[in-house]
């Protein structure tokens, strides 16, 4: 038996798959070689695609779902208290908004990298150190004035020398 | 008055009466919102906006309108694909609470009062909001309009603004996953 499935190019005569039979119930054109009469004529395919159409045609008939009149009272009241109050619907549409901006900024905030802050570290004396406060300390205790030294030098160096 | 308004056109006449004309339409836009996104809350939203969008439209008088139903209808869908879209964003969305599960349910065909068709109704009714929650947004406006609303193919390609070629290759795509989804259930049954 040639069948739509089976066969890659299908003729007039070959089995419509149950795929091909949704898609023609609900209005789509069938693949090139399939015939759209062959439904009604072969003995095999027509029965299913009856099934098929009658399936379909009681979910067509069948009622509507019931809707709770108090659900749709509540809804004509909602779209009239915001036709009433525009302004108050506009903020709360923009909460959603504010809210994802302030959890940016926190986020961008908490991220940022710190400034690093270099410890100081506490004076340790070294020998320099300690031989320059030395130097400034006798400096300082000496009684004559520094710039006096090259005089003394004069007279200190030569002491009982004659001048020629 | 009440001529003069319905005499310049059925846009004004709607505006007029517009608590009228949305309890007339309510329920069947309310259905299509909860078919398109199959959660009552969500469509109940989206219910309100798309009253909320028409009567600001007729307000304005934006556009001529000649059918003011399909122009709810598109209007409606509209604000559905737009649903849809941002929730793609939502992944904290949890599944229906059990009110809206036995509205959802509600829509499975329901043949009788065998105990045996009630079961696999509701089975029906909740492998079909999970299946119909994986296709594109298109491909599920196409669908719900198709299967739920009976429109025609060149009646949706005009509603969604589509050529009819596309809302073809998308309601093909919609049934092959959709048969794919729910092969198992339908198989069961048949066997």
């Amino acid at each position: 038996m040639r069948t739509e499935r089976n066969n890659p190019n299908p003729g007039a005569d070959a089995h419509w798959s149950d795929d091909r039979m949704l898609e023609r119930l609900y209005g789509l054109d069938p693949p090139p070689g399939l015939d759209g009469s062959h439904l009604d004529s072969c003995p095999e395919c027509a029965p299913r695609w009856q099934a098929l159409q009658a399936a379909r045609a009681q979910v067509t008939q069948s009622p509507a779902p019931a809707i709770s009149e108090d659900r749709l009272r509540a809804q004509r009241v909602a779209v009239f208290d915001r036709l009433e109050h525009p302004a108050r619907q506009g903020l709360l549409r923009f909460a959603p908004v504010a809210a994802t901006a302030l959890l940016l900024v926190m986020g961008i905030a908490l991220h940022t990298p710190r400034p690093v802050v270099e410890q100081q570290t506490a004076a340790v004396l070294t020998q320099s150190d300690r031989e320059l406060f030395s130097e400034i300390a006798v400096l300082v205790e000496e009684d004559t004035p520094r710039a006096t030294d090259a005089f003394r030098g004069l007279f200190d160096g030569n002491e009982g020398q004659e001048v020629q | 008055m009440a001529e003069q308004l319905v005499a310049a056109g059925p846009a004004k006449a709607a505006l007029a009466n517009f608590a009228g004309w949305m309890a007339s339409e309510q329920r069947r836009v309310f259905l299509l919102c909860l078919r398109m996104l199959g959660d009552a809350d969500d469509a109940d939203t989206a219910a309100q906006d798309t009253f909320l969008k028409a009567y600001r439209a007729l307000e304005k008088q934006e556009a001529e309108i000649d059918d003011l139903t399909r122009w709810l209808t598109r209007v409606a869908v509209n604000t559905c694909l737009d649903k849809l879209r941002s929730r793609r964003w939502q992944f904290w969305r949890k599944r229906p609470n059990q009110a809206d599960e036995e509205v959802i349910l509600a829509m499975a065909p329901n043949r009788g009062p065998n105990a045996e068709d009630v079961l696999f109704a509701q089975q029906i009714g909740g492998r079909m909001r999970e299946a119909l929650d994986r296709l594109s947004e298109r491909q599920r406006a196409v669908f719900t309009l198709r299967h739920f609303e009976y429109l025609s193919l060149d009646e949706i390609a005009t509603l969604l603004g589509l050529d009819v070629g596309t809302v073809k290759a998308h309601l093909a795509r919609a049934l092959a996953k959709l048969r794919e989804d729910l092969r198992d259930l339908y198989e069961a049954r048949r066997g």
